[in-house]
Formats: C-alpha cells, sequence, structure tokens
C-alpha cells in the first residue's frame, strides 16, 4: 500500500497526521490501492448463522408459550432492521441525485446495508403472519363504516402491499448495487455530457436514482401507515410517514459511521478512509440529530397546541404509565447528547466520540421502533422479554449476513467509481 | 484630508500577482525570522492564516455562547412575563407552557448570536464608518496580493532584498 | 477474524477527474472586477429605466390604495365573515416564502460547500431582504390599526401586560424579525469588501467616495480580518440555516395549531418550508434572467448555475407534491368528515359530477398545475437549459406558489366545522392593488439594488475562480476547521 497517496507538491503529506487539517483541493491522488473485499472470517459468519438459528428457535418456543407477545417482538425487531437496510438504500439513492463525492468512499457500507432487503422480501410473512394479533382493524368484529378503507385495510390488502413495497425497495436496491458492482468488475467510461465526470453506469444509477426517491416517499409513508400508524386506531397524523423517515435516516447514518470506523480500524479500508472522511461523517450525523428533532418536536408541538382528543390519544398512551421515561431517553439519545457533543469541532475526527455517538443513536432507534409499536399493546412500561432476544437474533443474523455476504465478495469501496479518486482526495471542498 | 490609518510601524511592501506566490513569501519570511508579517488581499487566500501563524479565530466561541446567552434569556423572559408579571389563563395552558415558548426561545438565541458575531467582526477588523478613507494600493482589493514587512533600525534593506528574491512584481516602503 | 492483507492489490483507476470549470478559463481576476462592478458605475441603461419606472408605478398604486384603506378601513378589501384572513395574509406567507431560497443558497448551499452559488447569492440574500420586507408589513395593514401595531412587541407599558408567548402570532413577530436582521446582517456582512472593492475604484474624491467609504465601514482586507471575517460567515451560515427552517415553520403553525379542518396538519411546518424554497428559487430564477440580460452578466450567472436552480426547483416541486400528497392520504384515512370535506368536498364536491365545481377548485386547480404538474417539465435537460421556457415556468410557480397560499386560507376559513358558518370569499379590486403594490415595492427595491452596489459576490467569484485553477498547498500549522 506504498503509493495509494502521491501529494502533488513534492512534500509528504499523511491525510491522518493531523485531524483538523483538511487536505484540501491541493492534493492529488494519481491511484487508489484496493482494498479488497473484508475478510470476514468464517467463525464470525458461522456465529451469525447460529445467532439466527437460536433466534428462530426462540421464536418458535415464543408461538407456543407466548403467542402474542411474539407477534409484538417479529414487528418490532423486523422494522429496525428493514429501516438500516432502507436507510443504506436511500443513502446510496441520494448520493447519486444529490452528485454529492465526499461519500463515494463509504458507498460500498451502505449497499450493504442496502442488501439485506431482498432478504426482507423473503421474511416479510412473519410480518403478514403478526398483522391479525396486531392491528384493530384485523380483529374479529370490527368493521369500518367506509367500504373502500375496509378493502384497503383487510389482511389480503395488508399483505399485498407488504409485499408490494418490499419487491419495489429490492428491486431498486438490485439495480444499483448491480451497477456499482459492475464498475468495480469493468471499470466505467466517463460520462461526457454529465457534469462532474460520472461514469456511464453512475449516471444510469442517477436517473433511476431520481426515479426512487419519489417511489420511496409515497410507498415508505404508505407503509408507515400500514405498519406502525394503523396500529392505533382512530389516530393519524400526516407528518408520520416523514417521521419515520428522519428516525430511519439518522439510524442508516450511524450504522454507517459504526460499520465505516469498525472496518478503518481492522484496516478492511486501507488508507482510503481519513479524518477528513469522519469530519463530515459527523457533521451529517449532527445535521440529522437536527432535522429528527425538528420533525419530533414539530408533530408533538402541534398535537400538543390544539390539543384535540383524538390526535393526543397517540402521546398520550406514549407518555403514561412508564413510557414517559423511554420518551426522555428518545429526546436526549436521538438529539440532545450528540447534537451538544458533535457541536464541537474539535471532537469531530475523534473515533471513540462519533463511535459512542452512533451507537447512542442506534440504540436509540430500536427503542424509538419499540415506543412506537409497544404502547399500543401494553399501557404500562413493558420491559423487552426473551421472545424479542429470540427476535432480535434472528433479523440480526439474517442482517449482518447479507452486510458480510457483499462486503466479503466484492472491494469494500466502489473501487471502480471514477469519482472514487476524488472523494479519497477531498477534492470535494 | 486626514490621513487614513496607517500602519502604525513603517512597512515595506511586496506586490504579488499570484497568490500562491504570495503564500510562499509569507512562509519563508516567516521561517527567515520576519516579525509583524501582515497580508493584503483581494479575497481570502487559502493557506495565509497558517502562513502568518494566526491562531484559529475565536468566532465560533462568540457565536455559541451568545446564542445559548440569548436562547436562556428569552426562555427566561417568557416564563416570567407569563407566569410571574401577570399569569393569566389563555386557552388552559400552563403558565409556563414549555412546548410554546420554544420558538421565541430559538429565535432570541438565534437573534444575540447572529448581533454578537457581526459586532464581533466589526470590532475583529477595526470596522467604522470612514468617509476619507485612503487606502494603502487601491489594487489591493482588487488583484494584486501584497504581503507587509515592518521594519525598525535596521533599515528597509534586508525586507527588501527577501521580496525581491520572492518574486514580487513591485517592493516598496511605506514610511508612517 | 483475520487481518488486513499485507499487500493489496494495485487496481487501474481512472485519473483524478478535473472538476467541469464553473467560470471561463480566460477571467482574471482584473476583468472579474470590471465587469461585475460596470453596473455600479455606468450610467442607468434604458431598460433599466424601463424596468424600474414600470416598478414604482406598481409600487405607486400599491402604496395610494394601502393610504386609501387606512383612511377608509378594512371594509375596502374583501375579508368578510367567516374569511376574516384574506389576501394579506396569502400575500404575508407568501413574500416570507420568496425570501427563503436567499437564505437557503447563502447558507445552506455555503456549508454543503456548493461552489455554484457564488455568483448567485449576493442576489438573492437581497432579494430575501426586500421579501422580507414586503412581508413584513402585510401583517401590519392585517392588524387594522396601523398605527398601534407596536402592541405586537413586548415593551414595558403602563398596564404592565405582556403580549401572549402562547400565541402563533407573536412567534412570527419574533420570527420575522429576527430573520430581517440576521438576513440584513449576513447579506451586509458578505458585502463589505466588495463595497471596499468599490469604493477603491472611485478615482476622484466627493460624495459617491465618501458614501462607499462610509458603507464599506473601511475594509482594508488585511489577512487576520479575512481570518475572522471566513469564520465569522461561516457562523452566520451555520445559525441562519435552522433560523430560515424555524421561519417558515413558525408561520404555518399559524395555521396548523388552530383546528380548522384543513389548517390542523401536522405536516405543515417542512410542507411550508419546502414550498417557501420552491417559489424562492424560482422567484430567484426569474429575477437573474433579467438581471444577466440586462447587465450583460452572461459569464458569471451561466446556464450551469441556471440548470443547478432549476434542479432545486424540481427536487422542492416534489417535495411540495409530496406534501399535497400526505394532505390527501391523512384526509382520505382519517375518520374526521370535515378534514374529508375540506379536501375533497371543497374541491371535487362530491355532489356534483363536473371536477370544477367546487366552491373554491380554480386556485386548487392552478395549485396543483403550477406547482407539481409544470414544474416537472423540468425533469427534461432541454428545458432545465433553456431560459425562454425557464422564465416562463418560473413565473407559473410563483403564480401557483400564491395560489397555494391563498388556497390553504380561504378554503380552510369558507367551510368551517358548520354549515351555519360557511361563507364565501371574493378579493376585491383593493386587494389586488395592494397585491400589485408589493410586486411593484419588491421589484424596484430589487433594481435599485442592481444600481449602487455589486450584484455578484466579487470577492466569492474571485475566490471560486482560484479554486478552478487550483489552490496552492497550505502550509503547516492547522487551521481551525470552519463549518457549522
Amino acid at each position: 500500500m506504498s503509493a495509494s497517496t502521491i501529494p502533488a507538491h513534492g512534500k509528504e503529506m499523511d491525510p491522518r497526521s493531523d485531524g483538523t487539517h483538511f487536505p484540501m483541493g491541493h492534493l492529488e491522488v494519481a491511484t487508489v490501492a484496493d482494498p479488497g473485499p473484508a475478510p470476514i472470517s468464517k467463525g464470525f459468519r458461522q456465529q451469525l448463522w447460529a445467532a439466527l438459528a437460536i433466534g428462530a428457535v426462540l421464536l418458535l418456543l415464543g408461538m407456543k408459550f407466548d403467542p402474542h407477545r411474539v407477534w409484538e417482538s417479529v414487528i418490532v425487531n423486523y422494522l429496525f432492521f428493514l429501516i438500516l437496510a432502507l436507510g443504506g438504500l436511500f443513502l446510496v439513492a441520494l448520493e447519486y441525485v444529490a452528485s454529492t463525492t465526499w461519500s463515494v468512499v463509504f458507498r460500498r457500507i451502505a449497499e450493504a446495508c442496502a442488501s439485506y432487503l431482498p432478504v426482507a422480501f423473503i421474511l416479510s410473512p412473519l410480518l403478514m403472519l403478526a398483522a391479525p394479533h396486531l392491528y384493530f382493524w384485523a380483529r374479529h368484529g370490527f368493521h369500518f363504516h367506509r367500504a373502500e378503507k375496509a378493502w384497503y385495510y383487510s389482511l389480503g390488502g395488508f399483505d399485498f402491499r407488504t409485499g408490494l413495497f418490499l419487491a419495489i425497495w429490492a428491486a431498486f436496491g438490485a439495480f444499483f448495487i448491480g451497477r456499482s458492482l459492475r464498475q468495480d468488475r469493468e471499470g466505467d467510461q466517463i460520462n461526457e455530457r454529465h457534469p462532474g465526470g460520472w461514469g456511464k453506469l453512475s449516471s444510469k444509477n442517477g436517473r433511476m436514482a431520481a426515479l426512487y426517491i419519489p417511489v420511496f416517499a409515497v410507498t415508505f409513508t404508505l407503509a408507515c401507515a400500514d405498519w406502525l400508524m394503523s396500529m392505533q386506531h382512530g389516530w393519524s397524523s400526516s407528518m408520520f410517514g416523514l417521521y419515520a423517515f428522519a428516525g430511519m435516516f439518522e439510524a442508516a447514518f450511524a450504522l454507517l459511521v459504526v460499520l465505516a470506523v469498525t472496518m478503518r480500524r481492522r484496516g478492511w479500508l486501507g488508507q482510503i478512509v481519513t479524518d477528513h472522511h469522519y469530519v463530515d461523517l459527523a457533521r451529517m450525523l449532527h445535521a440529522f440529530c437536527i432535522f429528527m428533532v425538528y420533525i419530533g418536536f414539530e408533530q408533538y408541538f402541534i398535537i400538543w397546541y390544539s390539543n384535540q382528543n383524538d390526535e393526543t390519544a397517540f402521546f398520550h398512551r406514549r407518555l403514561m404509565g412508564g413510557w414517559n421515561w423511554m420518551f426522555l431517553f428518545l429526546l436526549l439519545a436521538k438529539w440532545a447528547v450528540p447534537f451538544v457533543i458533535l457541536m464541537n469541532q474539535k471532537v469531530r475526527t475523534k473515533e471513540p466520540v462519533i463511535l459512542s455517538m452512533a451507537w447512542l443513536i442506534l440504540i436509540a432507534e430500536y427503542c424509538d421502533i419499540y415506543w412506537l409499536v409497544m404502547p399500543v399493546q401494553h399501557a404500562v412500561f413493558t420491559l423487552p422479554s426473551w421472545t424479542d432476544l429470540g427476535a432480535f437474533l434472528l433479523f440480526f443474523g439474517a442482517f449482518a449476513l447479507s452486510v458480510s455476504r457483499l462486503l466479503r465478495k466484492h472491494s469494500t469501496v466502489p473501487i471502480g467509481d471514477p469519482k472514487l479518486v476524488n472523494s479519497v482526495a477531498g477534492r470535494y471542498l | 484630508m486626514p490621513k487614513a490609518k496607517t500602519p502604525p510601524q513603517p512597512v515595506v511592501v511586496g506586490v504579488y500577482l499570484d497568490p500562491h506566490a504570495l503564500v510562499h513569501a509569507a512562509e519563508s519570511a516567516r521561517d527567515r525570522g520576519f516579525r509583524g508579517l501582515d497580508a493584503i488581499v483581494p479575497y481570502p487566500v487559502h493557506g495565509i492564516s497558517e502562513a502568518l501563524n494566526y491562531k484559529p479565530s475565536w468566532m465560533p466561541r462568540i457565536t455559541k455562547s451568545f446564542f445559548f446567552a440569548g436562547a436562556a434569556a428569552g426562555f427566561t423572559f417568557e416564563a416570567w412575563s407569563m407566569a410571574v408579571a401577570w399569569p393569566i389563563n389563555i386557552s388552559g395552558k400552563p403558565f409556563v407552557s414549555v412546548p410554546a415558548f420554544i420558538p421565541v426561545t430559538f429565535e432570541c438565541g438565534i437573534l444575540c448570536a447572529g448581533v454578537a458575531t457581526f459586532a464581533a467582526v466589526l470590532m475583529a477588523a477595526r470596522l467604522r464608518p470612514r468617509p476619507n478613507f485612503v487606502p494603502i494600493d487601491p489594487r489591493f482589493t482588487n488583484d494584486r496580493f501584497a504581503l507587509l514587512i515592518p521594519y525598525g533600525e535596521e533599515g528597509p534593506a534586508p525586507a527588501q532584498s527577501f521580496l525581491a528574491g520572492t518574486g514580487a512584481l513591485e517592493v516598496y516602503e511605506i514610511a508612517s | 477474524m483475520s487481518t488486513h492483507p499485507a499487500v493489496a492489490p494495485q487496481r487501474p483507476v481512472p485519473a483524478p477527474l478535473e472538476e467541469p470549470p464553473i467560470y471561463r478559463e480566460d477571467l482574471t481576476l482584473t476583468k472579474v472586477t470590471e465587469d461585475i462592478l460596470a453596473p455600479v458605475f455606468a450610467k442607468p441603461t434604458r431598460q433599466w429605466w424601463t424596468a424600474f419606472l414600470i416598478a414604482a408605478s406598481c409600487f405607486a398604486i400599491g402604496v395610494a390604495a394601502v393610504v386609501y384603506q387606512l383612511i377608509v378601513g378594512m371594509g375596502i378589501i374583501g375579508i368578510q365573515w367567516p374569511v376574516m384572513w384574506g389576501t394579506y395574509i396569502a400575500n404575508f406567507v407568501f413574500w416570507i416564502g420568496i425570501g427563503h431560497a436567499g437564505t437557503l443558497i447563502s447558507a445552506i448551499l455555503f456549508l454543503f460547500r456548493q461552489r455554484w452559488r457564488t455568483a448567485i447569492n449576493r442576489s438573492a440574500e437581497a432579494m430575501t431582504i426586500f421579501a422580507v420586507m414586503v412581508a413584513g408589513m402585510f401583517p401590519l395593514l392585517h392588524v387594522g390599526r396601523t398605527v398601534i401595531a407596536y402592541w405586537l412587541f413586548p415593551y414595558p407599558n403602563q398596564r404592565h401586560l405582556w403580549v401572549n408567548f402562547r400565541s402563533p402570532l407573536i412567534w412570527d413577530v419574533f420570527a420575522v424579525s429576527t430573520y430581517a436582521t440576521i438576513s440584513i446582517l449576513f447579506w451586509y456582512g458578505g458585502m463589505l469588501p466588495d463595497l471596499a472593492t468599490v469604493r477603491d475604484r472611485i478615482a476622484k474624491s466627493g460624495f459617491w467616495k465618501k458614501f462607499y467609504g462610509v458603507i464599506s465601514l473601511g475594509w482594508k482586507g488585511h489577512a487576520k480580518d479575512w481570518h475572522h471575517y471566513e469564520v465569522a460567515y461561516a457562523m452566520l451560515a451555520a445559525i441562519a440555516t435552522p433560523l430560515v427552517l424555524s421561519v417558515h415553520s413558525n408561520v404555518s403553525t399559524d395555521f396548523a395549531t388552530a383546528t380548522a379542518p384543513g389548517w390542523h396538519s401536522t405536516i405543515f411546518p417542512p410542507y411550508f418550508v419546502a414550498g417557501a424554497i420552491f417559489s424562492g428559487f424560482a422567484m430567484v430564477v426569474t429575477l437573474l434572467v433579467i438581471v444577466r440580460y440586462v447587465f450583460r452578466l452572461e459569464d458569471y450567472l451561466t446556464i450551469d448555475h441556471m440548470e443547478m436552480m432549476n434542479k432545486v426547483i424540481l427536487v422542492t416541486s416534489m417535495m411540495v407534491g409530496y406534501a399535497y400528497f400526505t394532505e390527501l392520504f391523512t384526509a382520505w384515512y382519517t375518520s374526521n368528515v370535515y378534514e374529508q370535506y375540506r379536501f375533497y368536498g371543497v374541491h371535487f364536491d362530491p355532489h356534483f359530477w363536473l371536477l370544477f365545481r367546487g366552491p373554491n377548485a380554480v386556485p386548487a386547480y392552478l395549485m396543483w398545475g403550477c406547482n407539481v404538474f409544470i414544474p416537472a417539465l423540468f425533469w427534461f435537460r432541454k428545458i432545465r437549459r433553456s431560459i425562454p421556457v425557464m422564465f416562463i415556468l418560473t413565473l407559473f410557480v410563483s403564480v401557483g406558489m400564491w395560489f397555494e397560499r391563498y388556497t390553504i386560507i380561504v378554503d380552510s376559513q369558507m367551510r368551517q366545522y358548520l354549515p351555519s358558518s360557511w361563507g364565501s370569499y371574493r378579493p376585491t379590486r383593493w386587494d389586488y392593488a395592494v397585491l400589485l403594490g408589493s410586486f411593484g415595492m419588491f421589484f424596484s427595491l430589487f433594481l435599485l439594488f442592481c444600481r449602487f452596489v455589486p450584484v455578484v459576490a466579487v470577492a466569492e467569484v474571485k475566490q471560486a475562480l482560484r479554486r478552478q485553477v487550483g489552490e496552492p498547498p497550505a502550509p503547516k500549522p492547522a487551521m481551525e476547521e470552519v463549518n457549522a
């Protein structure tokens, strides 16, 4: 890995030597050394398979001994890992649409997260099986007044939409990842028509990403209405899709930080990721903390202010019976703590700091989904039970195996993307 | 016409066309041990702050501290006027309605932070209306870059010869 | 787990990419100064006078209407029970929204290091200030007794009363005045070096030299000044970014915290912000098309700049479309019949098959057509890069966004909960005169601005030009990283 960075002006300039210093546009990189695939050991993969198996066994036991609780665990954990994968896909699409350069070095990691989507599609029957146990509209004896709503909120409609949305997302994911991996294998030609010197395959992905984002906005909103909003009878909020989106984005970004820092520590990213990339990660994490609290606060605020009883029911359930502590934790962990800590410029390159903030946000996102789902079923605060452990292990195993499969078989960075060079060199400032 | 403020010490001015050359000259002047270096540039030149050994600016501290001070003051005033000075029950909301106070709290913080930052720039760069301002050289706000080296009893010669050797287009001195 | 492989294979990768140049390669610093300062030194052209006279006459009509209203009373404009918030409030929301693009371009694009912003930020910021000035007048006119509008501010008075901080209208007072202040500081602060450039180009002493000497505050351009200045600019950008989000969110809570069907919707804050950016960018494009033509600044306000702006318009148009979609979906989803009637009954009256029979259907169709469907033409690259087409499309957007505000504000008041509270609304000629006057005021101020200060940020263009050539390497001591 000798000649990975060749400063143009002949001076030795190790990008890692000085955390606060930006090697700005003047640092030219002639070649990028391919860090190669991540050497994930077989033992680790076996452990993941074991986790998956234990999770499955625990869920089966749960179905026998705690049949109601097990479906709550399934939906919480299913949605948590689905959101991480969707967030990864969204980051990929956003990179193309916004033609950002800095994030190219992290794209493979986001793609690895998104590669879980087909698995999520395969696992979606679990969600469909859970539906009759969780939704008021699926229970016996419940009827909507309006025929079209009864038709829409039927088990058939729910299953159809769940499958359709997951299939759409997985198909888009496969498209993006496929082109990106093809760039790895074959390289790419510069697309002369695209300003910024994109590759031709990148341009194809860019066009598809422009289509994906509106499609995603609509499907994700409808999916959140199905999976989460329709759990509570009589409540609705037009902000809810955006609320779930903000949480998704923040959590997916936190996962990206966790994976990037871990992989860099192990040397799996070669010398590609440097401290100035950390600054960008930390800044984006900070920005999306603010976005999250903005969306969360405005939703709370408007409902609190108008004080109409069908709307306040949502917060009433979630701020009573011990759930208020969880709400407080969400406020602190999703916004207050990372906001205050990451505000300081100097800590933005400190690995332990951004890593701990990212973990905090990930845990908070899990709690957020728990807090959205569980208070509807349990008026009094309920700790996660052993069925949650089972569901967590099952979906975690599936997710981690998907991520490691992509990273194990392909370079840990999109080595064929023409923009990678500029991204490595920080030539986007 | 009254004299505008000129540098307190006599200086030698080296004029450059290329900011790159200016930064290099400033760097080597610093390494040669010239003291009190200054530069005048038409736009912020990348690297000049490092070449002249400037410490990181203290502006962020001003902005942050005034933001928190302004926000705290705003919230305190809201709570005091709504709950202490003349409590009125309006639409059944609590006297100290924390969510309802947040918008104004935030705006007060931003207002204080912004005004304080602007005022800090005015102070740091000693800016005030100067109807009779005379620049050292009008080209320094257009297309020329200047490195200023003050001299004392040793006379202007060392600085002049140094600047001439760094690729300065012109070298001249200004007595105060 | 295994360790990192000792020797990684070297893969051929494409050579470092050159960013496409933003500005023409043969521009020099001297030429930049000359070109951009030319309108300041030249005598105003006939085009300028024509434009200014048209704008000023529109402004005069508006002033006459306002004076008449102040003398005669609020009865002359169209508001009547139950619609007590009429076009004045729609104008207020519209103009505040127009202003948002300026702050977005100057602050958010600065933080995201979008270099193309350098050519347009100055005029966009100026536009912000004038739009906020125009917007700020409407609540004062709307309160009716404009002479006591200062009651909106908390000040110690003999009755020991304070303003009600639990009211969204007071949040607006704080948000708009903070926004106006910060925008002016940001704009003026960013302009100081350029004003110094103008000052130093004036050869003969006299009034103008003194004038620019005063307003440039004796800016000298020492490295130390720039050192603080750059950080302070970044800090102002960092606080202006959440500010711009908060301002239109506060404006939206004027409606969203009420219980009126159609107003009370949690998505309002981000929806209003997206709409504001959308309409503001459209207005920026409209103005820049004129400015680059009138002042011959095609080298600086390039077609690439315009295309980037049109892309932002396209994206924000989709955000606005998403908000419309969620509003409709939530209205369908909820079991609240009032909400449903507001969205489906008002526009698509269920008792009539004919779509165009809703009591207030036309503004709603204008809103959908001009905000969602017409900007979708920007999907095509040819259209994004055609100056006449973008000019017309952005005018459509302005029309559509005004009618969006009109629809939001008026429709919900016309169809309150009880049919006994239903009513109708029609703006009078005085409403239209004041609206015309607001456009006149805005364009007059903008044209004066173009006349007296550089429309393009000279120092920033020079910096961007230098980046285009390549920066020298930074010396050793580390500089504090400058950002949010």
